[in-house]
């Protein structure tokens, strides 16, 4: 099933906390590859495995370990999957408010392995904000907890910020505990269709100067969501709207002031299925399908919030034909190309060099297995911090068993 | 005997910059934490990045132990120089380079006042969102080294969530670049500095993100009979699902001091005030108000005022504030516990403080970010004294490790420093404290960075120790 992502590799079950650290630890003595995964959705972040080994799965990791809700608190094994989750909170009136595709087989470890967000990222923040600690078997197979289950600390170094990102390349995560937040009572969105992606320019300026506090401000171009009112508009924005039902009434006058001001018509929609199905679009939405991985090159581009309707404009004319999530309040651009696997490479390239004029960054998020795109094409070129994050690897993972050839450092 | 080292410092910095007269030393002897007191061999005030990054090339080849010092408020014995070495003040970097209002961030140097940044962002609409009580005072690079808190953490987070990036120097004199833009091909080491309270590298230049100010706010000065129906009340608001900006307890010990200082008003008989600030969109905030009355009728509130306008709102943060300061008008010493428990056992936990201040005859008066679950009794009494002194010490010891055994921690907001150092064990297993052992190997592979705090290790120093030798200093 992941031959193309781990060649040659075999793959084991766990169902235990304890049975991680014992494959880890033999994987350990033969100097074997492992290669966690959850809900082997993100698979496509991260060169292909360097050699074969052992795929761990972990999705059968998936008890939750306490619940105390009065403490908006969660604690659960790492391989429990993010629909579970949410179904576990929304008993209780709670939820994370990290967005994340598929989540009915993403898997809370990966999640933080990964550290993947959606369109609320903009209010809410990210896996960063909400994870208080966590339990992690080493490249040793010894476990290790970090942090605590109480929503301040202190108390040593912060391991647990650490490992979020690290791709199982510093650990395999086999539980999590984190904050959540009560629901909102009410959630409505303002779309607005735009004649122009320039014309995103002013409005979005607009917006973040305003008393408006949205929950997310995603800028869709190319490929439209299905809730879409204007298919036909260069580019959609959507205006998520959270918080009392007085205060959503409220911003959703404001916003609609201010789209006004601009010359734009707004759209609003707050019927509780169509504001729940275009939240779950913009989740959804820049998660490559499977069966178009292998012509598509799908890269994350992170620049100043302030320039994220420059870089888009740019990204578009490479290709006109480009489809761009762009989470305009935090700079984040999802973009995915058509792209034969042998033209991958000079592709990254160009994208590189136009994000770094606007003083952003690129990461490939994946691409077609075939064009086999090494390490430095995938993360870019390493600032001099990478010895401190060699120097960390080799501290946690000695053998160099976990994940190798993956992510930016050995 | 520390001649060439402070000699090296001189040729570097120049002379002004460089102290090494016993008497200027004693200044640097402690921090907030005074019953601890060590002489550094040299205090040295860098003015650039490239100097700080020189004196620590300088204190490596010469083997010397160093200090990052901000304003010198920790109250964990952060900054105190264990095994003499250089303190380096960050004091005098203090340029905010750049306010950038379209994308919510700053950059600041390190030895920016918290207060500083606050003035000179008035008028932009936003604000720095960590507001330590001590914010005249400490410093941004103060701030992330100790990863504060401060009232509004309850709604806005600590300091870890408004920290972007930041600029470094590392044990062996390198300097790395770490933000503003996140980073997916890389750790999260901004994260892992937020915190590391100058042992894992000294914070030359901070990235913040900012926050817009709020559109108004409703703030709440309820007055409790019994501290047991204060400190329900606050768990049952936090249950219900509203998320309050602030909410912030005094009992009736910490209330006295207050009003002698203020003449605030406070009612003189109640056993705990609670102040509860909503912000937001003003249309929101009558609503909320009236919930959280609700539940604080239910809880046999006495009485509930509500600010009338900004004055009275910044009175009644000014009290809470500098509630800690008036304290001094109790007791010739204090040292001021910073534990957290889950949530719901705030009012467990303040029960537990009443019986243990009986247990050892000290008197112990309470502030609280009650709203995070965050504790900080203060223990009373008399430095003079060893056997009050040992007592104190004992009873902090039992309340943190009550807060332990309920779920919580030893520190929320001040970090571990030197006072703590015993109680890690308890806190974490001896592989979790090996592998923070690594990080820190990784960052500050000689160890010179922070001598002797966050970690156990042969160099931190035993407070029961302290307490012997208190007669001598
Ligand atoms: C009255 C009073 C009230 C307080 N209230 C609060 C509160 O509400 N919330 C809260 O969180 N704290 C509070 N504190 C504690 C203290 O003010 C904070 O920890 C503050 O962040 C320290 O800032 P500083 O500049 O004084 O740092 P310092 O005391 O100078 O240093 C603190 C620690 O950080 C390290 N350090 C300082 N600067 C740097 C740097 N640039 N690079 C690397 N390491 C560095 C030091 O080595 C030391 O370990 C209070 C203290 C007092 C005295």
């Amino acid at each position: 099933m992941f031959d193309s992502i781990f060649p040659g590799s075999e793959t084991i079950q766990v169902a235990h906390q304890s049975e991680v650290a014992e494959v880890v630890a033999a994987a350990y003595a033969q100097q074997r590859p492992i290669y966690p995964v959850g809900g082997a959705t993100s698979l496509g972040l991260g060169a292909v495995a360097g050699k074969p080994g052992t795929v761990l799965r972990l999705a059968k990791l998936n008890q939750r370990v306490d619940y105390p809700s009065r403490d908006l608190t969660i604690t659960v094994e790492a391989g429990m999957k993010m629909a579970e989750l949410a179904k576990c909170l929304s008993a209780e009136q709670q939820r994370l408010p990290i967005d994340v595709a598929s989540a009915e087989s993403a898997t809370v470890g990966g999640v933080v392995a990964a550290n993947l967000c959606g369109p609320r990222r903009y209010r809410y923040g990210t896996v960063r904000d909400y994870l208080l600690g966590l339990t992690v078997v080493d490249g040793t197979g010894q476990s290790f907890s970090t942090g605590g289950r109480v929503v301040k600390n202190a108390a040593g170094y912060d391991l647990t910020r650490l490992m979020i990102g690290s791709l199982g390349a510093l650990g395999v995560i086999t539980q999590a505990t984190l904050m959540v937040r009560p629901v909102p009572e009410m959630s409505a969105f303002v779309v607005v269709p735009l004649p122009s992606l320039e014309k995103a320019e002013s409005l979005l300026a607009s917006l973040r100067t305003s008393e408006l506090e949205p929950a997310a401000l995603s800028l869709v171009v190319g490929d439209r969501l299905a809730d879409d009112p204007d298919r036909g508009a260069a580019a959609t924005l959507w205006i998520g709207l959270e918080s009392s039902e007085i205060e959503v009434r409220w911003m959703l006058d404001l916003a609609s002031r201010l789209c006004r001001e601009q010359g734009l018509p707004a759209v609003f929609i707050d019927a509780p299925d169509r504001v729940a199905s275009i939240w779950r679009g913009l989740t959804e939405h820049a998660a490559v399908r499977p069966d178009q991985r292998a012509a598509t090159l799908a890269v994350e581009l992170t620049v100043l919030p302030s320039r994220t309707v420059a870089a888009a404009v740019r990204l578009h004319q490479f290709d006109p034909q480009a489809s761009l999530l762009c989470q305009a309040g935090n700079g984040v651009i999802l973009a995915w190309f058509s792209c034969k696997p042998e033209n991958a490479g000079e592709l990254v390239t160009r994208i590189r060099k136009a994000a770094e004029e606007l003083g952003g960054r690129v990461v490939v998020t994946d691409f077609p297995p075939e064009s086999r795109l090494d390490r430095s094409t995938i993360w870019g070129p390493p600032g001099p911090e990478i010895r401190v994050m060699q120097r960390i690897k080799r501290q946690f993972d000695p053998e160099g068993i976990l994940n190798p050839g993956r992510f930016i450092f050995e | 005997m520390k001649k060439p080292l402070t000699r090296d410092l001189r040729r570097c910095l120049g002379a002004t910059s460089v102290l090494s007269e016993l008497g200027d030393l004693r200044v640097y002897d402690c921090d907030g934490l005074t019953i601890e007191k060590r002489l550094p061999d040299a205090v040295v005030f860098p003015a650039t990045t490239e100097q700080v990054a020189e004196v620590v090339r300088i204190c490596s080849r010469h083997d010397a132990p160093i200090v990052a010092r901000g304003a010198g408020t920790s109250l964990a014995g952060g900054c105190l120089p264990i095994g003499g070495g250089v303190v380096v003040m960050l004091t005098r970097m203090k340029r905010i380079i750049e306010v950038n209002v379209a994308d919510r961030m700053a950059l600041v140097e390190a030895g920016v006042l918290n207060l500083q940044l606050a003035r000179a962002l008035t008028g932009t609409g936003l604000h720095f969102a960590p507001d330590p009580s001590s914010q005249i005072a400490c410093t941004i690079g103060g701030n992330v080294a100790t990863n504060a808190g401060g009232p509004h953490t309850l709604k806005y987070g600590v300091t870890l969530n408004h920290v972007l990036g930041v600029e470094a120097v590392l044990g062996d004199g390198t300097v790395m670049q770490l933000g503003p833009l996140g980073d997916r091909a890389a750790l999260d080491l901004t994260g892992v500095l937020v915190g590391s309270e100058g042992t894992l590298a000294i914070v030359t230049r901070v990235w913040i993100r900012l926050t817009p100010n709020p559109q108004d706010y409703r703030t709440l000065r309820v007055t409790f009979d019994s501290l047991d129906d204060a400190s329900n009340a606050i768990s049952d608001v936090i249950a219900s699902g509203i998320v309050p900006a602030a909410m912030e307890l005094m009992d009736q010990g910490i209330l006295a001091a207050v009003d002698e200082a203020f003449q605030f008003g406070f009612p003189a008989d109640a056993e705990a005030v609670v102040v509860i600030e909503l912000d937001g969109p003003s249309v929101g905030l009558d609503e909320q108000r009236d919930r959280i009355t609700e539940i604080c009728n239910r809880h046999q509130a006495r009485e509930i005022l509500q600010a009338s306008d900004a004055q009275q709102r910044a009175l009644l943060w000014k009290c809470r504030k500098m509630a800690v300061g008036a304290v001094g008008r109790l007791s010739p010493s204090y040292c001021i516990q910073d534990g957290v428990v889950p949530r719901t056992k705030l009012p467990h936990i303040i029960r537990r403080i009443t019986e243990i201040s009986a247990k050892y005859s000290i008197r112990i008066v309470n502030v609280a970010h009650a709203g995070d679950g965050n504790i900080h009794p203060i223990l009373l009494f008399d430095e003079r004294d060893a056997d009050q002194v040992q007592r104190a010490l004992a009873a902090g010891k039992e309340l943190l490790e009550d807060c332990i055994r309920c779920g919580g921690s030893v520190t929320a907001e001040h970090g571990i420093g030197i006072e703590k150092i015993s109680l890690m064990e308890s806190l974490f297993a001896p592989y979790d404290l090996k592998m923070m052992e690594k990080v820190r190997d990784a960052f500050n592979p000689g160890g010179g960075l922070g001598l002797g705090k966050v970690l156990p290790s042969p160099h931190a120093p035993t407070l029961l120790h302290a307490a012997v030798s208190i007669g001598d200093v």
